[in-house]
C-alpha cells in the first residue's frame, strides 16, 4: 500500500507542472498568450535567434530523416518476420499439443 | 487446465492506461500534422478545440501514468527483487538479446533447429519495455514544453519548432512501434483476434511452453479453465492489412525525408499516403475499441 501512496504522491508531483500552468497561464487563467514572444527581441537579437534556429534545425532534419527512415523500415520488415516466426511457433504448436485449448 | 500468471494487475493497469492514452493521442495529433490527409478527423471529432482539449487530457494522464508506474516499479524491484523476471540492467543481458534475436531470425528462417530459451521476456518485449517509456518520457517533456512554451523558451522562442520536430518524429515512429506490438501479439496465429493476457494477466502452460520455456519453472501456476482457442484463416487477411499499412506508412516517412521532412508536413499530393495515413487512424480507432473490449471481457470473467 505504502507502494502506491509514494507513486501516487510522484504521480502528482509529475503532472503538477502541468496542472498550475493549466489553472495560470492556460485557459482557465485567462493570458494563454504571454507577452514573452518575440515582439520582444529587437531586430538584430531577432535575427540571431532565427539563425541559430535555423543552425539546429538543419542538423536535427539531418539526424532525424535518416534515423526515422531506417527505424521504419526496419520496424516494418522485423513484423513481418515475426509474423511469419508466430505462425510457424503456432504450427509447431499444434502438431504437439493437436490444437489443444487457449 | 494450468494457467501461468504473466501479468500482475499494475502492469496491466499499466498497459490499459499507456496503450488508451498513447493511441487517442496519436489519433488526435496526427491530423495536426497531416492535415491534408486527415483533416476530416478534426472536423468528426468537433473542431480543433475538442481534438486539442483531448490530446492535452490523455497528454496529462500518460504523464502520470509513467510517474506513478515508473515509481511503482521502481518500489517494487528494490523490495522484492526480480521475482520471476530475467529483466536485468547489466550489458551481459543485453548482448544475450543480441544473440537471440538474430538465433530467432536464423530459426525463422530455418537456418538453426532450435528458438533461444527465453525467460519471461524475450528479446522482443525487452524491446518493447525499455522503447516504451523512453518514448513517452521525450513526448511527454516536448508536448509539455509546447503546451507551456514560457518562461523556458523565453531567450529564444523559436526553440519551440526543434521540439515540435522532435515531438512529431517519435509520434511517427510510435505508428510503426504500435503497428508490430499490436500486429505481433495480437494478429499472429495463436492470438488473433485478441491475445487476452495482457487483459487477464493469464498465459496457457503449453502456449508458454513454446514461447518462454526459461520462466515456466519460476512462474506462478493458477488452475483457471481455458477458452477453446481457434485460429480463424481471416487473421493471416488481418495480419496483411496491418503489415500492408505499415509497408504504405514506411513509404510516407521516405516521401517525408525525399521533402526533407519539412517540418514534417506531407507537402506533395499522394495517394499511396492518403491510404497509408487513414489506414493508420482507422486501424487506432479498431485498438482503442478492442482495449475496451479486452478490459471488459477481463473483468467480467474475474468477477464470475
Amino acid at each position: 500500500m505504502w507502494k502506491v501512496l509514494v507513486a501516487l504522491i510522484v504521480g502528482l508531483l509529475a503532472v503538477s507542472p502541468l496542472l498550475i500552468g493549466i489553472a495560470t497561464v492556460g485557459p482557465l487563467g485567462g493570458k494563454y498568450i504571454t507577452e514573452n514572444n518575440y515582439r520582444h527581441f529587437s531586430p538584430y537579437e531577432r535575427s540571431t535567434v532565427y539563425a541559430l534556429v535555423n543552425d539546429i534545425m538543419l542538423y536535427l532534419n539531418r539526424i532525424l530523416e535518416i534515423l526515422i527512415t531506417i527505424g521504419a523500415f526496419f520496424v516494418f520488415i522485423m513484423t513481418v518476420l515475426e509474423y511469419w516466426k508466430f505462425d510457424k511457433m503456432y504450427k509447431l504448436e499444434q502438431q504437439h499439443h493437436g490444437g489443444g485449448k487457449h | 487446465m494450468t494457467q501461468l500468471l504473466r501479468f500482475s494487475p499494475a502492469q496491466r493497469a499499466a498497459h490499459f492506461l499507456v496503450s488508451l492514452s498513447g493511441m487517442l493521442l496519436l489519433i488526435t495529433g496526427l491530423p495536426i500534422t497531416f492535415s491534408d490527409q486527415l483533416r476530416w478527423v478534426i472536423d468528426l471529432m468537433g473542431g480543433s478545440v475538442v481534438t486539442m482539449l483531448i490530446h492535452r487530457m490523455c497528454g496529462l494522464i500518460l504523464a502520470f501514468s509513467l510517474a506513478f508506474f515508473g515509481t511503482y516499479f521502481l518500489l517494487e524491484r528494490i523490495t522484492e527483487g526480480r521475482r520471476d523476471s530475467n529483466l536485468t540492467f547489466t550489458l551481459g543481458f543485453f548482448i544475450q538479446l543480441g544473440k537471440d534475436m538474430a538465433q530467432d531470425m536464423l530459426w525463422t528462417f530455418g537456418l538453426v533447429k532450435e528458438r533461444p530459451v527465453s525467460g519471461k521476456y524475450d528479446w522482443v518485449m525487452v524491446a518493447d519495455i525499455m522503447s516504451v517509456p523512453t518514448f513517452c518520457l521525450v513526448e511527454v517533456i516536448t508536448g509539455a514544453i509546447m503546451w507551456f512554451p514560457f518562461p523556458l523558451l523565453q531567450a529564444n522562442p523559436g526553440l519551440f519548432f526543434v521540439f515540435r520536430v522532435i515531438h512529431v518524429a517519435v509520434a511517427i515512429f510510435a505508428i510503426f512501434f504500435v503497428f508490430a506490438h499490436a500486429t505481433i501479439l495480437h494478429f499472429t496465429p495463436g492470438n488473433f483476434p485478441i491475445n487476452m493476457g495482457i487483459f487477464s494477466g493469464l498465459i496457457p502452460k503449453h502456449k508458454a511452453e513454446g514461447e518462454f520455456p526459461a520462466w515456466i519453472p519460476v512462474a506462478k501456476k493458477l488452475e483457471v479453465p481455458e477458452e477453446h482457442y481457434t485460429f480463424h484463416p481471416i487473421g493471416y487477411v488481418v495480419g496483411a492489412i496491418a503489415c500492408g499499412i505499415m509497408g504504405l506508412t514506411a513509404y510516407v516517412v521516405y516521401l517525408l525525408r525525399e521533402e526533407g521532412l519539412a517540418g514534417f508536413r506531407l507537402l506533395q499530393e499522394s495517394g499511396a499516403a492518403f491510404v497509408a495515413l487513414n489506414g493508420v487512424i482507422l486501424v487506432f480507432i479498431v485498438y482503442v475499441i478492442l482495449t475496451f473490449y479486452g478490459i471488459s471481457k477481463a473483468l467480467s470473467k474475474s468477477r464470475a
